[in-house]
Order: structure tokens, then C-alpha cells, then sequence
């Protein structure tokens, strides 16, 4: 029996050991891999990339600049429905960037998170039209799980004043911002950035012209004189890409561009009526042409599908060798072209608008002149193979074309369409869906469509919202377009 | 086999403690059982003095008694105990006879603990070993199916595609001689299996701790049987004999769209070359150019063979060359490119028993050589097991095993480019001549830089792809485990184990140059992942085993145990490749990607049973464990497991009808607890590449939560077992109940708060199941028995409860069965017509929709075995009923012009010119259709009329069917949502015993088999498997197998 307790005490002993001492548990469950701090350079490498790379093809279905043959495309026939909050993910990310940027007391990343903020604000709203912005991106500091809506007008106000905020954080500031992709870590430039997209955002607010509270053509016109804007196209925003694994244009080898995606006639009509050249750089000849030995500078070797026709029409169109295609460079080339969020072209456009609109006083024509020049700059600079059509000489003499030149525009709306459409034909695979923004606000360029499927005006909020969100989302809609209009022609705040 | 294994434990254990006493008298006796064989480990105790004795290996036991009088009572597992006085002569033989009232059958439970089958209260049921051996299958996973009621296995159909398990719901803890394991099972030798069973419910595994809170699966490897030397060995081939399933598509037309196609660079340069099968009709005297056209020089007018496209030669120049068109027929290439596959298995084993131990030594290779050109997998081990007596009291076991699982290339499977079955079923016309895609992989003199194909915007050569995109599976497996046994006295045993499972992995992927993955480099690639596992195991077991008296007895097990794992992992690869065919991390034109990881966890715990027998008819048993876990935080991390359980014969103390043999009721209650992955406590920022060698990182959008609870899942089951008619008819029913509460969940948040989800400890979960498992023996004389096993169940899990007393969480409503298939459908008019719009095509519903539920009703398993004389025949049958499932096989094919309804309006529409197809439907005349968020309609003023607007057939193929969900009942021809109910003739085996007809020398045994897998299957799906499981992702056709075996013994 005192055996027994023995080897009891004796297996007690064995049991306690092996439990308290074995292994020290808290210690084990120490992350080896990866950090919970960082510089925010490591933060703003992804977000700019993330920010300023292509942002796809479906932009240039809804504003009649590509058609699809082997499917419905929902963007070309306007018959979308709901889009995602995806963009809230990356905003997550600018706010640690700024939390870790707040941490190391540095007024430059501070500066980039609020562009950042506003950048991605700006596509939310025009997207849906109220959105989350007051109490959203609060769910980890705030444990604010169910942020309110914000009426779109005061996503507008807080836009226009964190942007303001970034220009007074950057004003003389000389930190090198590293992990910058876009400006090599020059702040003056992103100060110009932040500055030429204020401006970018009071236009696009031009309905709300005679808005007292946003006073939106006095703080257009104190931005232009008082704060650096971009001056050339070595300030544009435009991200670079690298021959380098990750850093690959975005759609190199992508492989739609081998099948079942055309040009669009309106697309196509439009470049061949004003003889220009860019229409060489976006296009492939069509089959026919190419086989008949057609140049590629031929206005006539490029041709589009009808982007209102049953799809079937277009195939059958295009297998008979009649449909141009994307110019392959932009599949098969990794370094292609840059891309830009906001370029020095698209500036000038916003100038020449501004003037015409008489918010400021310098002259619509030399910015709009000065718009197409610069588009022609950046294909002579960037497309491999084809800088010989767009010379400067080039875009002098397109600018003097028919319908091209500002002199023959005499109306105001003439100058708008004019200025609307030129800067259509700088955003192919170029500023998301800018273009068709500008199209909702202003009519320009017209965009065809079939019978009422008029261009839709938003989109319906995301299924995760109605799930999660319930009773804000529902506010949100209500307060707009009335109980359960949550529907994609319903008009937003900005359009009306 | 088990039962010979606790016998050897037993003795060993048992016979040699010198039982001091007064000694005058010795008696001297021999146990056999009624084959007149010796019972080794039998119990014999004096009745008066209570002192006892086991039998040796041959039966025999030696006692010294103060009186020759006293009785002696004698015992043994599975027999009536016998009391025998007077024993006077020296030598007497005790015949004991089998308990037909009890269920004393020994069954293996957690930890390893066995136990009679009487004394247990909670459901578990065993494999029969002879199941998993005679059938030589991919996986001898894939054996378990039908076997067990509540254990669900999916048969994925490609090479190395491992099939998984869930158990009532839940995925398994996998136990292999008492240690948990990681396993796919390619590293077992079904051979070595001697035993399987299926601890099924919560309270059966709650020893085993968070890891076991699912139920596990023990297997229990073979040791040497029989005394002395004997050496086995076995051989088993088995080949593909035709598919089961084979997907049929369209074999009248061919590449293309909308009834035209030539080739010129297999991305729209030439006519609809770029992608689809919606082309030409297959005519004879029909030619067209196409992707192995030779080239015509109408300069020359010379001709030259060519394969591929011409990008980049001097042939690229329509205005001089063009290819000559060729016959445009049926090639039946899926058929073509799947060869014959073979299974091949050989094994050995030596084993030998003496009185100091026993070992066994087992070795087998096994071979699979795969359907897919250029594709096998070899797996082979070497097995070591010992049992050591290192004195009387003392016993060492030991196992050490090895194990490899090497594939020089296997195939992928999917839906994707890099994916066979991707390309030659949904997207390859049979135009293409196959046989020359093999013969010519490469455009002529551009060998090793571009391949040659018929496509060149989506898809590869698919004999390319099979010989040139390669990879690496290279497995090392050693398992090494050693149990130290003290039998301290009768009653006080002490057991120590200590298990280490080492597992490294080296894989690689070798894409060649010009090959193809959507938006990938096309400069070729080379890829490392080298993957290293350690888990290591500790454990020490103390039993106590008393019999108070005749009606009380206890039995009490403590102990404790420590969990470590450690996963590593490399993996390198290159950014394209500068010269083809060399495969190294040497040979990047880019910089080399590098990454690792490294992840531990541990766990530590204490353990203890209370068992009491009263009146050897009411067992009870409690059980407590607590576990320590690293991955939670310090205030959270110790979490308690109670259990209970109850098994009572009923038939012993109430009077039963004769037919009855015995009645037994159970029940059991058990709480788990379960917690994370580690590095889930805290938040880290993560890596997402690089731009430009720039460092990216991102933050992770779940929020964390450091407070995190562990998960609560508390489980009662009630059960009953009868056996009828001298247990011809066995019938066992168990009611189980689980309530899964406090789940660590990813709770979505609104999106707008920066986040997507966090984690929290909420919502509950309610299963309710039954099973039945009926055995019955309707014929068992000398020369034919006939087995009969039949196993059904159902269960139904709901979500009870939401976090923050929610009413739905994602798309499920509380109360909801969380099965409910919510899905994308098209819009319907108030009483269910299909919406068109004016183009005469469907509309999607933005809402999802509940179309029924993804379970089947019930699952079924019959395993039958007839045998007469001596030849056995088994024969397993399983299936399902019921449940919906999804098919991206069948939608993929709608879309890409191969399903065999897209014929339908082919030819009509093309003579006619013009769309003939009317759909059925309704267009919306006026009004408009206005819901809440809820999805609740407010409001239908839609008014309708009938649709006359013919629509293109492709368009509507390509729309209808592929991009929302079309269930069997909606539309029997556009269905992409099946029935899941299926019945299959899973294994049959038949074997034939020879030892005696050839009665040879030397060979103890000898026996041949002729056996066969997944043979017949009914089912209500089109096209696809369904034992497959959820077709979400494209299956390989499913492949009969036939084969021969033969077993020797020596």
C-alpha cells in the first residue's frame, strides 16, 4: 500500500510537471512572421498601387468605348445592379496608415492618408450617392460596426476640407516620403496632386454651382491662384509600371482581351470624324483590313461594333473580320503605358470647363489646347512603336481640325462638348470611370442607348449593406429616392 | 485482432505476478474456448481468498490454494463466467462458452482505453477491416463510404485527389494507434490496418479534447497474431475498366460561334478562333482552316505542315500565306487523352510472437499510374511495431514507421487553364485533332518557346500541359511512438507514451514557357515550396480497476498529456524562366521571390474517468478533461470538458421475450470546447508583395479580438440496442442532439466600418440526428452465411441563435436550416413565370433566393457478404436522397457551347438566318416590383404579357442556364442545379480461399480475390458525379475499377 502512494505521488509529480512546465504557452503563441507596427511606407506602397493601377475594363463598356461578343455584357446593355463597398477595404488601409503615420508624428503620410481618404470617398459617393463617411472606418478604433450614411453632400464637404487639410500639412514640408511608387518621395508633387484633385472635385460638383455653403467657384479659383497645382505632365499622377514580377501593367496577358472584346463603333466614329491619330494607338486594324494590306495610320482599317445590337449581331459581325480590337500593346506589352488617376491633361480639361463655366478668368482654349497636347505628349512618350503619329506637329494640326478646334465652338454648351469630348478620348484604360461620371453630369459626350435603358445614374448599395446595415442603409435610401427606390436610375444629390 | 492484442496485454501483464501465499496445493488447468482453442489472458481467481490468476499463450494457468476445495471462478471477455469447486485432478481443461446475453465485444475507445461493448453509452461503430483490404482503390479512404451511419465521404474523381469526411456534420479527429494524426491517408497501408472504428458522438471523443470535439475515426495498425514466426504477403492490381459517370457533351458540332470559325492565331484574328464550341456542324466533305492546317504559299505555291499559329514567322503576312482548310470532323478526345489508369500493390509483413514480445514488420509500395497521360503516384512504407516485456511488470511498446508519398507529376484539377479537365471537356471543340496536339506540342522550330494549339487567348495544348506543366510531390513521413506499461499490481496499471510524427514535404511546379494561366507570365516559371511538420505527443495514463464486490465495481483513469505542433514553411519561385527546360531558381530573369513561415501551437491537459458497474448491468461513466491552449489568450485559454455517460441492460433485470437476446439503452451528455488557429489573438499586418521591389503590406479586414472565448459545443445522445433471434437480427438506434454555442465567428460587418469582419464568440447551432445500423444473418449454416449490415441516418442542423439576438446572419434567417441554398436566380412574375426583357432575356433577381436544401434527406448504406465454403463475396452499396447541388461542370458546358441540350436550336436557327428560339416567358407591360431591404415586396403593380420575342439560341444558352440558378424543376433541360440523390455500387469483392485445394507446403494461407470499385451508379443528376460532392469547381470523370488480389501466408 505505501507503494502504492508512492507511485501515486510519484505519477502526480509527472502529471504536474508535464503541465506547468513543459511548455510556456504564451510564448509559443508569439507571431514570428509578421508585425503589428510598421513605418507607413510599407502601407502606402500598396494602397498607391492599389489606388492608381487600371481599374479595369468596365468602364469602357458603360461609356460605349468597348463591346462584348461572347457574353452580355450588364455595363454595355445599362443593366447593372448592385456595385460592392470593396472600396471601404482600402480605405481600411489608409486608415492604419494614418494611425501609424499619427504614431511616428509624420505630417507627410498624414497628408497622403487624407488624399487617400478622399480619393476613394469621392469614387463611393458618386458611385451610390450617400455612403458611410462621419462614422465609418471606426470599426476597429470605435467598435463602430454600423456606421451611419452620410447625406452626399456632406461627404462632399468633408472631402473638400481633408483635401485642404493635406495641402496645409504638405505646404513647406520637404520629408522625403519613402515607399512613395508615384512620386519617388517628392511631397511638392503630391501637393499638386492634392490640389489638382480639389479642383477635379469642385467640378464635378458644377450643378451646385450657386451652393452658398460650398462656395465652389470662389474655392476653385483661390486653389488655382493661391495653391500648386500641376504644371506638366511630369506632374501627373500616373503610376509607372516595371517589367518585374507584381508591378506588371494590370492588364498584361490578360486574357478577354483575346476574345469577345471589340471596339465600339461610338468609340471608333467619333476618333475617325476628327482624324485622329490616338485612335491607332487604342485599336487593332479589323481582320479585313489588316488582310487587305491597310495602313495602321488608315482611318478606314478600323471599324466598331454596334454597342446597342444583340451580341450575337456583333459576333457575327466581328468572326466576319469587320470589328477592330483593343490594340494588342495593352495585353501583351507589361510596361504598356502609366496609368493615371489625375493627370495634366485631365487638369487643363478641368481648367478649360472652369473658365468656360467663369469660374476663373484665364482662357478656356488655352487650357483646352494645352489638354490635347498634353494627351499627345504622353502617347508620344509612352506608346512603344507609335510616337510617330502623335508628334507635337501631330496635335497642332489636329488641333486645328473641324471639329476639334475651340474657335468654331460659340455657345457654351458647344465649348462643354467640345472639352467633354476631348477628354473622353484621354480616358481609354485611363481614370476609371471618370468619363462616364462626366457624361451623368453634363450630357457630354452623348452616350446611345436602346428605348428607356437610359445610361444608369448609381448603383444599388451592396447586399452586405442591406444584411449588416440594415437600418441605416434603409435610411439612407429612404431619404433619397424614398422607401425601397433603391434602384440605378434614381437621381443623387450631385445630378440634381 | 484487437481482442488478441488486449489478450497479449493482458498476460503479459497479468501471468507472471507471483501471487504469494501459503502455498499447499497446486492447481494446474488450461482455458479453451468451445474450437477447443487456448484463451491466453484468461481470468481464474479463488472465490474465498479473491486471489487470481491469468492464463499464459496456451491457456494455461498455475494457482496455489490453501484448499483444493475452494472454487474457482474463471473469466474471460465475451464468455460466460463458469465457477468450478472440487477441482481435484491435476490437470483439468475449462471449456468456456460465449456470452449470447451480453454485448461483451471489445471496442476500442478514446485515448485507446477498450472497453466492453455492454458498458458503453455512446454511439460508436466499427469498419471491418476486411472492407479496406480486399479492394485495392486510389484511397483507401474512399472505403469508408457507406460503412458507417452519420460518417459522410466524398469521392473527389482525379488522381491524388483525397477524399474527406464528415462525421454527423463535422470533420473527424483522425487516431492512429492512440495518437491523433494529420493524414490524407495516401500514407496508409491498408494492410495494416487491423482495426477501424468510428467514435461518432462527443462524449465518445471528449478525451481526445478540442481536437477530438468532432469525433474521430481510430485506426489501429496489425500486430503479430499468432504465435511464432509467419510472413505474409499480398499482391492487388486494379484498373480502369470505363467511367461510371462520364460526362457526355455535344459531339456534332465544333469550335466557334454562332455556326462559323477558322483558325488563324487562336484569339479572334481568324473567325470565332478565340474561345467557345459553338461552330460549324461536323459534315463530311466539310473543310475549314484550322489550328494544324499546313501553310500555302501563293507565291510559290508550295504547302508546308505546320502546327499553331504563325505569330512572329515569316508565314505571319495573310496577303501571301494561308492555311489549307481540312476536314472538319469529330475527334472523341476527352475518351483519347484518359488512358487505362493502374493501381498496382504489393505488400509484405514478418511477424513473430515469443514469450519476451512480439513484433511486426510490414512493408508495401504501391503504385498509380494515372489516366492523365504522364501522371503517377507512388506510396510506400516501412512499418515497425513491438511489444518488449522488460520484466514482469514492465512492457515496452514500440512503433516506428516510415512512409513516402511521391508523385513526379500529378494533375490539376478544377476550373482554370493550368486544369485538364478545364480545357479538354468544357472548352475544347472536337474538331481538334488531339492526336496531333500530342505529336506536335511545339510550333515547328520554336521548340522549347511557344507551344502549338488551337487557342492562344485561353487554353493550352492539353498533352502540353500534361507533359510540360509539371509538378512535385515529395512526402517523408516518420512516425515514431513508444509506450512504457507498469502493471503496479492488479488493480494500478501506469502507462507512458511519447509520439513524435515528423512530416516533410518538397513540392515544385515546373511551367514551360508560352504556357498559359489567364493573366500569368508567359516566360515560364519554376516554384519551390518545401514544407516541414512536427507534432509531437506526450501522454502518461494512470488505470485503477477494482472490483468492490460482485455488484460494484470501479474503474478510474487519470492523466495527462501535452500537444506541441510545429509547421514551417519555404517557398521560392522565379519571375519567368531564361532558358526553357531548365528548372531552377538559377535560371530567373527576374528576382527571385522568396517567402517563409513558421507556426507552432501547444497544448496541454489533464484528464480523468470514473467508471462504475453495478450489478454488471448498469454502467456508468464520468469523464473530465481540461485542456491549456496556446492560442488564446492567458485569461481564456483553460477550458473544462465534462462528460457523462450511462448504458444499462435492460434485458438483465427485466424479463424478456426469448426472441430477444438482449436490450440495451444508453444515453450520454458531453461539453467541448474548441479554440483558434494560432496568431489569431492579436493583429498583424500581412504581406502582399511587392511593386517595383517596394514592400507592400496590408492590414487584415477581420477585426480581432483578443478576448476571444473558446467555443462551446454540448452534445446528449440516446440510444438503444437489441439482437433478436439468437442475434440473427442486431439493431442499434441513436438520437444524438448537438448544440454548438458560442461559436468563434467571423461575424460580417457593414463594410463601411473599414472592416469586413470580426471575431466574436456568438450564434447557436442545433443538430438533431438519428441513426440506424441493422444487422442481420438471414442465412448462417456451416456451408453459406449471409451478412447483412444496412446503416441510415439523417440529420438536420439549425441556426438557433444569433449573435446580439440578430434575426439573420448573412444570407440565413434565424431558425433557418443552415443547408438553405440561397441563391441567384432569375426574376419570376407573382405566380412564377420567367420575367424577359425586351430583348427576350432573363433577368437576375438582385435579391437571392431560397431554392431548398443542400443536404440530402437521408443517407444510405448496405453492405452485404455471402459466404459459402470458402468463398466470400461483399458487396456495398450506398447512397443518398435528396439535397440539392450546384454544377459548374454543367453551366460551364452551357456556356462554352458543350452541354448536350445546346444542340437543340443549332441547325434551324443557322438555315433560318435569323433567332427562332422563343423563350417561355413573360414580358413586363407596365408597373414595377418595389421591395424593402429585407427583400419583402411593398409593392407589384407589374402587369404582363406573353414574350414573342425570339432570342438567339447562344445568347440564351450562354445567359439562362450558366448565370443564375436553374433547378431540375424550374427547367429539366436548362437545369444547373441537380437533386443530389445517388446510389452507388460502391465495392464489391469476392474471394476465394485456396489454402486447402492447393494445400502446399509451408503456405498457411493462401487466397485470391477478384474485386471491383465504384461499378454502377444511379442517380438523378445530368452529367455530373454526385458522390463527388458540391460540383463547385469542375470534376474529373469518375472511373470504374476492377482488379485482382492474391494473399499468402506462410
Amino acid at each position: 500500500m505505501k507503494k502504492m502512494k508512492n507511485t501515486l505521488l510519484l505519477f502526480s509529480l509527472i502529471i504536474l510537471v508535464s503541465v506547468s512546465s513543459c511548455q510556456d504557452l504564451s510564448e509559443i503563441n508569439e507571431n514570428p512572421n509578421n508585425v503589428s507596427e510598421t513605418h507607413p511606407q510599407l502601407l502606402l506602397t500598396n494602397i498607391s498601387e492599389n489606388a492608381f493601377e487600371v481599374e479595369g475594363t468596365g468602364a469602357m463598356y458603360a461609356s460605349r468605348m468597348l463591346v462584348q461578343t461572347d457574353g452580355e455584357n450588364s455595363g454595355q446593355y445599362y443593366s447593372w445592379d448592385r456595385a460592392s463597398f470593396n472600396d471601404y477595404n482600402m480605405l481600411g488601409e489608409v486608415t492604419k496608415m494614418m494611425e501609424e503615420a499619427e504614431r511616428i508624428e509624420s505630417d507627410a503620410y498624414i497628408a497622403l492618408a487624407k488624399f487617400f481618404r478622399a480619393y476613394y470617398f469621392y469614387n463611393l459617393t458618386l458611385t451610390f450617392g450617400d455612403v458611410p463617411y462621419s462614422e465609418a472606418l471606426q470599426g476597429e478604433s470605435n467598435q463602430i460596426f454600423t456606421p451611419k450614411y452620410d447625406a452626399q453632400k456632406d461627404v462632399f464637404i468633408g472631402i473638400l476640407s481633408e483635401l485642404e487639410e493635406a495641402n496645409n500639412l504638405l505646404e513647406g514640408n520637404n520629408d522625403v516620403i519613402y515607399g512613395d511608387i508615384i512620386y519617388g518621395g517628392n511631397a511638392l508633387n503630391w501637393q499638386k496632386l492634392i490640389n489638382s484633385f480639389r479642383l477635379k472635385v469642385l467640378i464635378s460638383l458644377s450643378e451646385k454651382e450657386n451652393d452658398t455653403e460650398l462656395d465652389i467657384k470662389n474655392t476653385f479659383a483661390s486653389i488655382v491662384n493661391n495653391n500648386p497645382i500641376m504644371q506638366s505632365n511630369n506632374d501627373s499622377g500616373l503610376l509607372v509600371f516595371l517589367d518585374q514580377d507584381g508591378s506588371r501593367y494590370s492588364e498584361f496577358n490578360s486574357s478577354s482581351y483575346g476574345s469577345g472584346m471589340y471596339m465600339s463603333s461610338t468609340f471608333i466614329k467619333r476618333l475617325q470624324d476628327r482624324q485622329d491619330p490616338r485612335l491607332f494607338i487604342f485599336c487593332g486594324r479589323t481582320k479585313n483590313a489588316k488582310e487587305a494590306g491597310l495602313a495602321i495610320d488608315d482611318f478606314s482599317a478600323y471599324e466598331g461594333g454596334d454597342p446597342l445590337a444583340p451580341y450575337a449581331e456583333v459576333n457575327d459581325k466581328a468572326a466576319q473580320g469587320d470589328v477592330s480590337k483593343v490594340n494588342l500593346r495593352y495585353s501583351t506589352d507589361p510596361t504598356t503605358e502609366p496609368h493615371a488617376i489625375l493627370s495634366y491633361s485631365e487638369l487643363e480639361f478641368i481648367l478649360a470647363e472652369a473658365s468656360v463655366r467663369n469660374w476663373i478668368s484665364s482662357i478656356a482654349e488655352t487650357h483646352y489646347n494645352n489638354a490635347v497636347k498634353a494627351s499627345f505628349n504622353f502617347y508620344n512618350t509612352h506608346a512603344k512603336g507609335f510616337e510617330s503619329y502623335v508628334e507635337s506637329s501631330a496635335a497642332e494640326a489636329y488641333l486645328n481640325g473641324n471639329l476639334v478646334s475651340f474657335n468654331n465652338a460659340i455657345t457654351m454648351e458647344q465649348k462643354l462638348e467640345l472639352i467633354l469630348t476631348q477628354k473622353y478620348f484621354t480616358s481609354f484604360l485611363q481614370s476609371g470611370w471618370r468619363m462616364y461620371f462626366d457624361h451623368l453630369r453634363t450630357g457630354y459626350p452623348n452616350f446611345v442607348y436602346n428605348g428607356n435603358s437610359t445610361p444608369p445614374t448609381r448603383w444599388v448599395y451592396p447586399t452586405s449593406e442591406y444584411q449588416q446595415n440594415t437600418q441605416n442603409v434603409s435610411e439612407a435610401i429612404k431619404s433619397q429616392f424614398g422607401e425601397g427606390n433603391d434602384l440605378i436610375r434614381e437621381l443623387t444629390w450631385w445630378l440634381k | 485482432m484487437k481482442k488478441h492484442f488486449k489478450r497479449k496485454i493482458l498476460f503479459s501483464l497479468l501471468s507472471l505476478i507471483w501471487v504469494a501465499g501459503f502455498s499447499q496445493t497446486i492447481i494446474k488447468g488450461k482455458v479453451v474456448d468451445e474450437n477447443n482453442l487456448p484463451l491466453p489472458g484468461a481470468t481464474v481467481i479463488i472465490k474465498e481468498s479473491n486471489i487470481g490468476v491469468s492464463t499464459d499463450f496456451d491457456g494455461v494457468f498455475t494457482i496455489n490454494t490453501s484448499d483444493p476445495l475452494e472454487t474457482l471462478v474463471v473469466s474471460y471477455l465475451g464468455y460466460q463466467t463458469q465457477e468450478l469447486s472440487n477441482l481435484t485432478s491435476d490437470f483439468s481443461t475449462i471449456i468456456m462458452v460465449t456470452d449470447a446475453q451480453s454485448l461483451d465485444e471489445v471496442v476500442i475507445t478514446a485515448l485507446g482505453i477498450t472497453k466492453e461493448e455492454k458498458k458503453i453509452g455512446y454511439a460508436t461503430q466499427k469498419i471491418e477491416s476486411t472492407v479496406v483490404k480486399d479492394v485495392n482503390v486510389p484511397n483507401v479512404g474512399s472505403l469508408f463510404s457507406g460503412q458507417v451511419a452519420g460518417l459522410t465521404v466524398n469521392n473527389p474523381t482525379g488522381l491524388f485527389q483525397a477524399p474527406s469526411f464528415s462525421l454527423r456534420g463535422k470533420n473527424p479527429l483522425i487516431v492512429i494507434d492512440g495518437v491523433p494524426v494529420e493524414t490524407d491517408f495516401y500514407d496508409v497501408s491498408p494492410n495494416d490496418i487491423s482495426d477501424i472504428n468510428v467514435l461518432k458522438g462527443t462524449t465518445a471523443s471528449a478525451l481526445y479534447g478540442s481536437r477530438g470535439r468532432n469525433g474521430a475515426i481510430l485506426i489501429t495498425t496489425k500486430n503479430a497474431t499468432n504465435e511464432g514466426l509467419e510472413i505474409s504477403i499480398s499482391h492487388n492490381t486494379m484498373v480502369t475498366a470505363g467511367f461510371t459517370v462520364f460526362p457526355e457533351t455535344q459531339s456534332e458540332y465544333g469550335n466557334g460561334s454562332n455556326g462559323k470559325y477558322e483558325f488563324w492565331d487562336g484569339k479572334d484574328g481568324g473567325i470565332s478562333d478565340g474561345d467557345m464550341i459553338w461552330g460549324p456542324k461536323f459534315e463530311s466533305g466539310l473543310k475549314i482552316a484550322q489550328w494544324n492546317s499546313p501553310i500555302y504559299d501563293n507565291v510559290t505555291g508550295e504547302t508546308t505542315p505546320w502546327w499553331g499559329d504563325v505569330y512572329g514567322t515569316q508565314y505571319n503576312d495573310k496577303s501571301r500565306y494561308s492555311r489549307v482548310p481540312i476536314d472538319w470532323k469529330y475527334h472523341n478526345n476527352l475518351k483519347d487523352f484518359l488512358k487505362t489508369g493502374v493501381i498496382s500493390s504489393s505488400d509484405f509483413s514478418i511477424s513473430h510472437k515469443g514469450e519476451k514480445g512480439s513484433f511486426r514488420l510490414s512493408g508495401n509500395y504501391s503504385s498509380q499510374t494515372d489516366r492523365v497521360p504522364n501522371a503517377n503516384l507512388k506510396t510506400g512504407g516501412l512499418n515497425f511495431k513491438a511489444s518488449t516485456k522488460l520484466s514482469d511488470a514492465l512492457t515496452l511498446d514500440s512503433k516506428l514507421s516510415y512512409n513516402k508519398v511521391y508523385s513526379p507529376n500529378y494533375p490539376r484539377h478544377g476550373y482554370g487553364p493550368k486544369n485538364h479537365m478545364y480545357t479538354i471537356l468544357i472548352w475544347m471543340g472536337d474538331d481538334v485533332n488531339g492526336k496531333e496536339l500530342e505529336e506536335h506540342q511545339y510550333i515547328p522550330g520554336q521548340e522549347g518557346y511557344r507551344q502549338a494549339n488551337f487557342n492562344y487567348a485561353w487554353y493550352n495544348n492539353v498533352y502540353f500541359a500534361a507533359h510540360e506543366l509539371t509538378q512535385t510531390y515529395d512526402a517523408n513521413n516518420i512516425n515514431g511512438q513508444l509506450s512504457l506499461n507498469y502493471k503496479i499490481n492488479d488493480n494500478l496499471n501506469l502507462q507512458a507514451r511519447g509520439s513524435a510524427i515528423i512530416n516533410d514535404t518538397f513540392e515544385d511546379r515546373k511551367s514551360p514557357k508560352s504556357y498559359l494561366n489567364y493573366g500569368d507570365p508567359r516566360d515560364g516559371d519554376y516554384k519551390t515550396w518545401n514544407k516541414n511538420k512536427l507534432t509531437v505527443d506526450y501522454d502518461v495514463l494512470a488505470s485503477y480497476n477494482k472490483s468492490i464486490n460482485n455488484n460494484l465495481a470501479i474503474n478510474i483513469n487519470a492523466g495527462a498529456a501535452t500537444y506541441y505542433r510545429k509547421y514551417q514553411q519555404e517557398y521560392n519561385a522565379t519571375d519567368g524562366i531564361i532558358v526553357p527546360y531548365i528548372y531552377s531558381l538559377n535560371n530567373t530573369k527576374g528576382s527571385v521571390k522568396a517567402e517563409t513561415y513558421y507556426e507552432e501551437k501547444a497544448t496541454n491537459s489533464v484528464y480523468s474517468t470514473l467508471e462504475l458497474d453495478l450489478y454488471n448491468s448498469v454502467f456508468l461513466t464520468f469523464a473530465a478533461r481540461n485542456d491549456w491552449s496556446s492560442t488564446l489568450s492567458k485569461d481564456n485559454r483553460s477550458y473544462f470538458y465534462p462528460s457523462a455517460s450511462i448504458s444499462t441492460l435492460v434485458s438483465k433485470y427485466i424479463e424478456m421475450p426469448s426472441s430477444i437476446d438482449y436490450l440495451k439503452l444508453f444515453g450520454s451528455w458531453a461539453k467541448v470546447s474548441s479554440d483558434l488557429n494560432p496568431y489569431q489573438i492579436s493583429s498583424y499586418y500581412q504581406n502582399s508583395g511587392n511593386f517595383g521591389g517596394l514592400t507592400q503590406l496590408y492590414y487584415p479586414n477581420s477585426i480581432v479580438n483578443p478576448l476571444i472565448e473558446p467555443e462551446n459545443s454540448t452534445s446528449f445522445e440516446l440510444g438503444l440496442s437489441a439482437a433478436f433471434l439468437k442475434k440473427k437480427l442486431k439493431f442499434d438506434f441513436t438520437y444524438y442532439n448537438v448544440v454548438d454555442s458560442n461559436q468563434i465567428i467571423n461575424l460580417p460587418v457593414s463594410n463601411a466600418s473599414g472592416f469586413t469582419s470580426r471575431k466574436v464568440n456568438g450564434n447557436e447551432y442545433t443538430t438533431n440526428g438519428f441513426e440506424v445500423v441493422l444487422n442481420a444473418k438471414p442465412i448462417n449454416n456451416e456451408n453459406f452465411k449471409w451478412n447483412l449490415t444496412t446503416n441510415w441516418s439523417k440529420k438536420v442542423q439549425k441556426i438557433t441563435s444569433i449573435y446580439d439576438n440578430q434575426t439573420t446572419y448573412g444570407d440565413l434567417n434565424l431558425d433557418d436550416r443552415t443547408d438553405s441554398y440561397y441563391a441567384t436566380v432569375w426574376q419570376k412574375s407573382a405566380d412564377g413565370r420567367l420575367i424577359l426583357n425586351d430583348q427576350g432575356l432573363p433577368i437576375k433577381d438582385p435579391y437571392k433566393q431560397f431554392i431548398g436544401n443542400k443536404d440530402p434527406n437521408w443517407r444510405l448504406g448496405l453492405q452485404n457478404s455471402f459466404k459459402y465454403k470458402n468463398m466470400t463475396l461483399t458487396v456495398g452499396i450506398d447512397g443518398v436522397w435528396g439535397g440539392l447541388m450546384r454544377s459548374r461542370t454543367v453551366e460551364k458546358m452551357w456556356w462554352g457551347g458543350k452541354h448536350p441540350n445546346s444542340t437543340e436550336f443549332r441547325d434551324a436557327e443557322y438555315a433560318a438566318g435569323t433567332p427562332v428560339y422563343i423563350p417561355n416567358g413573360v414580358n413586363i407591360v407596365s408597373g414595377e416590383l418595389i421591395r424593402d431591404v429585407a427583400g419583402n415586396i411593398t409593392s407589384d403593380t407589374r402587369v404582363y404579357q406573353e414574350n414573342t420575342t425570339a432570342v438567339n439560341w447562344q445568347t440564351w444558352s450562354q445567359n439562362y442556364p450558366y448565370r443564375a440558378q436553374v433547378t431540375q424543376k424550374e427547367s429539366k433541360k436548362f437545369a444547373n442545379v441537380f437533386d443530389r440523390s445517388f446510389f452507388k455500387l460502391r465495392a464489391v469483392s469476392f474471394k476465394y480461399d485456396l489454402t486447402k485445394e492447393l494445400n502446399i507446403n509451408g503456405i498457411k494461407h493462401i487466397d485470391v480475390t477478384l474485386n471491383g470499385y465504384n461499378l454502377l451508379a444511379w442517380k438523378k443528376a445530368d452529367i455530373i458525379d454526385p458522390d463527388f460532392g458540391n460540383d463547385d469547381n469542375l470534376q474529373d470523370p469518375s472511373s470504374r475499377y476492377i482488379g485482382v488480389g492474391v494473399n499468402m501466408k506462410f
